[in-house]
């Protein structure tokens, strides 16, 4: 380390000490009391005998004690694929069931509830090519009324995003406030307007962060996720004398606020729905909408508190309800106090459905008839090694039908953690899952019930998985440790997956986006044999021969700079542009200057090559691209500037093939956020 | 600390808590700039927490409780930013949150700091605020991020130029 950077290290050491105060529930009493009575684990438990504890799942007999009297479990309706699951006619039931196990919870693992996984952020499969057009020379008339889509997992399945475009309008969130949505005339892209902005607002006590919207033709949705912190006094009564509870999220909601905005330069307000929890994902499958949430329940030493606290609500406008008790699914050994709650809007008509279950998901997977929720359990951290070793991850699987209403079905249990929605993928009735594991990469395949029906693992030991992507009857798994393995990994026979074909290549792929029936576009770094290195590399497979993968083309973004883009780990950041090109945004930091240099990449395919073909650039320093989309000919960059003194979120127009910035609109971020009203400037070139 | 990590392993909770205080600003002040808000940050430490008490039998020596409990909340961390992915980082939520919490208006310089981060990808981020907050030297940083200590050094270095980039433009030193 040189001189120059120890004396910016002492400056930025020096910066951050500036710090607030803990919060209540890291203060050392706090800490203390949350050990106590944990049990310690001893240093090694046999691998071997650790896999026979997760195999078997336990199942437990019915009759909870509850204070001093039996609950009769005789209400209790057995599901067919999940023995060990009980769905209730009341919530008298839930209610005991939380009170009798709260000193349980609260002793054990309670925190663990909300460890989530990765979330949703990878490739497509291919029968979801997600955007227009892919026919690689036409640019001409087909492509004037075709327009830029967000890239999805499954076709039809829509997935919410920062900035949605319907052709003639390009609705974005302005970052990096969060809170308000810019909606802007596109159809003369010579002189872009804000024709409206929202600025979405919580109740009066809450803080409110948009997370992504929909577009559904004159409805614009806005997906919100609101938080109040703990008072004082809810500390008090969930603590109590043995301070050795959580508050849990009864005081965060997950929010989709729908706007009328058939008038588009006034959107007005039309209903707003929400869920208890922390946001874990959101679908939308035509009208219906679907928000997947994580509800801690606030272990209250108040028994009223508990029994108030332990279902979870949903709201529909400003009133409240609590799931029916009939879509309350509890998994009888579980002392667990966090559920993932379902709930399903159709924004047709307003109605509702709602489900829950006992255990906190991580990352969904939806096809439009089911919705997988995968859960990242902890269980051992023994095998030898010091903390956190890879055996101790599994990954457990909700599964609900969505076919007439929200219902939980089933669940089923696989070793290792998976990396994200696109390590999840139902085809032909099978449900498939890819996860990281202590012996290398694995596959398994599942029936209808979630039971394994097949597995292939031990792919590439000691290696975790950077990006999955299943395609009909074939997985592609990229596994990392020094070189890039691409494996290739045929499903044809559900009950014996295998390894087909493998290309060992420098750097790594960490997303996989289908090009075409033979080829995949990989974006990922750069590496030699030691390792990766700092710039994109956009991989161009041919996988005509699954035996024998080949890279084909490659692309290295930038030299003597490091480099990187969102489209490295989220999949809403690759744009099919719709005429066999495809687009990614790109940052660059160069070693030997300052500063960051960020556009939206063009490339396509020619000759199984990957060519570059246009650039596009704002004209605002150290402006950094977030997106792009296109209608016709015409690209669009959303941009902002977080470096400025004033950051602003950019929407910028350019002609698709000379690249020349045809208009360009912005909006400031305002530290006020209590201030509602922006301007936006529109500027003409 | 030696008695105290003795303690702790005995299943001493008070001990655990005595070790957790010396470190406890700094594992939170890492999961506050890491993940952007206070809310996931104390989450982030109190799961780490638990899973540090639980395998306390694994670490070693006093020398190594620090690394080893970075690594638990870098984890930790790690997996909750994954999960929240792109709009994790609410610069605006986190002053707000500040200023209720009647601290003195947050510094400018720490704002532009919070901000200049949001400009690394997690890994980066993992190296500074791991060098920076948590004080910890290349090999320890390289066990948490399964790098080898001579890439953690260069990645260390070049995110420092991007974070310069950023804090010093046209070297003016602070925004």
């Amino acid at each position: 380390m040189n001189k120059s950077d120890k004396e910016f290290i002492n400056r930025l050491k020096n910066e951050i000490k500036e710090e607030t105060e803990l919060p209540r529930g890291l203060s050392k009493e706090y800490i203390t009391a949350t050990v106590k009575g944990r049990k310690q684990q001893d240093r090694v438990i046999p691998y071997k005998k650790w896999v026979a504890v997760a195999a078997s799942f336990v199942l437990v007999v019915a009759a909870v004690i509850i204070g001093g009297g039996i609950y009769k479990s005789s209400t209790a309706v057995e599901l067919p694929g999940d023995s060990d699951v009980t769905v209730q006619s009341d919530y008298s039931y839930i209610e005991a069931f939380f009170i009798e196990k709260k000193g349980e919870m609260k002793n054990n693992g309670s925190f663990f509830n909300g460890l989530t996984q990765e979330k949703a952020e990878a490739g497509m499969s291919m029968e979801s090519s997600a955007t227009s057009g892919s026919d690689s020379s036409d640019t001409g008339d087909k492509l004037n009324s075709s327009y830029g889509t967000t890239t999805l997992q499954v076709d039809g399945v829509d997935e919410a995003d920062i900035i949605k475009n319907d052709g003639n309008y390009i609705y974005y969130v302005a970052r990096p406030d969060y809170k308000k949505i810019c909606i802007v005339d596109t159809r003369s892209p010579e002189s872009m307007k804000i024709v409206s902005t929202i600025t979405v607002e919580a109740t009066a006590e809450k803080t409110a962060t948009v997370s992504d919207i929909y577009v559904k033709g004159d409805k614009l949705i806005v997906i919100m996720s609101s938080y109040t912190e703990p008072t004082a006094e809810l500390y008090d009564k969930t603590f109590g004398n043995d301070m050795c509870c959580y508050c849990g999220s009864a005081d965060n909601t997950l929010t989709a606020v729908v706007y009328d905005i058939t008038e588009r330069a006034n959107p007005v307000e039309s209903a707003r729905y929400g869920i208890d929890g922390r946001e874990i994902s959101s679908r939308l499958v035509g009208n219906k909408l679907y928000l997947v949430s994580n509800y801690i329940v606030a272990l209250y030493n108040d028994d009223e508190m508990l029994r108030e606290s332990c279902v979870p609500s949903y709201y529909i406008n400003s009133q409240k309800s609590r799931v029916d008790a009939q879509n309350i699914s509890i998994i009888r050994d579980n002392d667990e106090n966090t559920y993932t709650v379902v709930l399903e809007i159709d924004l047709e008509n307003g109605k509702t459905s709602s489900a829950a279950v006992l255990g906190g998901g991580s990352e969904i997977y939806c096809n439009g008839n089911m919705l997988y929720v995968s859960r990242f359990v902890y269980e051992s951290m023994d095998d030898g090694k010091e903390i956190y070793s890879v055996s101790g991850e599994n990954t457990i699987i909700y599964a609900f039908d969505i076919t007439d209403g929200v219902k939980y079905k089933c669940s089923g249990k696989v070793n290792g953690s998976i990396l994200n929605q696109f390590s999840m993928d139902e085809y032909n009735g099978y449900f498939r899952i890819a996860t990281t594991t202590s012996g290398g990469s694995m596959i398994t395949v599942l029936d209808k019930e979630l039971k394994t029906v097949g597995k292939v693992d031990g792919i590439a030991k000691d290696e975790r998985i950077y990006a999955v992507r299943f395609m009909g009857d074939t997985a592609y798994v990229v596994t990392f440790l020094q070189t890039d393995p691409l494996f290739v990994i045929d499903l044809s026979v559900p009950s014996a997956p295998v390894v087909k074909g493998e290309l060992k290549l420098p750097g790594f792929s960490s997303m996989l986006y289908p090009y075409s029936e033979n080829l995949i576009v990989g974006i990922g770094k750069d590496g030699d044999d030691n390792g990766a290195n700092d710039r994109i590399k956009i991989s161009l497979f041919d996988i005509s021969d699954s035996n024998n993968p080949v890279e084909i083309s490659k692309a290295i973004v930038g030299s003597n700079c490091s480099s990187s883009s969102e489209a490295e780990y989220n999949h809403k950041a690759y744009l099919d542009m719709g005429d066999g090109s495809f687009s990614i945004p790109i940052q660059i930091y160069p070693y030997q200057s300052r500063g960051v240099e960020s556009y939206l990449c063009c490339m396509g395919v020619k000759d199984n090559k990957l060519v570059l073909l246009q650039n596009y650039k704002t004209e605002t320093e150290n402006d950094y691209v977030i997106r792009g989309t296109y209608t016709g000919n015409t690209v669009f960059v959303n941009s902002a500037n977080y470096a400025s003194t004033e950051p602003a979120s950019s929407l910028t127009a350019f002609s698709r093939q000379t690249g020349e910035i045809l208009s360009a609109v912005s909006v400031k971020s305002d530290a006020d956020l209590s201030e509602k009203n922006y301007s936006g400037e529109t500027v003409v070139y | 600390m030696k008695t105290l990590l003795i303690c702790a392993k005995t299943g001493n909770a008070d001990a655990f808590g005595e070790m957790y205080s010396v470190y406890a600003k700094e594992l939170f002040l890492y999961a506050l700039k890491y993940l952007g808000n206070r809310e996931d940050a104390e989450d982030a430490v109190q799961q780490a927490s638990l899973q540090v008490y639980k395998s306390i039998a694994n670490v070693r020596s006093a020398e190594s409780f620090k690394a080893y409990y970075f690594r638990a909340v870098a984890n930790t961390a790690r997996t909750m930013l994954k999960k929240n992915s792109i709009h994790t980082i609410t610069l605006d939520n986190q002053n707000e949150i500040a200023c209720e919490d009647n601290i003195e208006n947050t510094v400018a310089d720490e704002y532009s700091i919070t901000k200049a981060l949001e400009t690394l990808d997690g890994q980066e981020k993992e190296i500074v605020l791991l060098s920076v907050v948590a004080g910890l030297n290349s090999k320890e940083i390289a066990r948490i991020t399964d790098l080898t200590a001579g890439s953690v050094r260069s990645k260390l270095s070049r995110s420092l130029s991007k974070l310069r980039c950023v804090m010093e433009p046209n070297e003016r030193g602070q925004l």
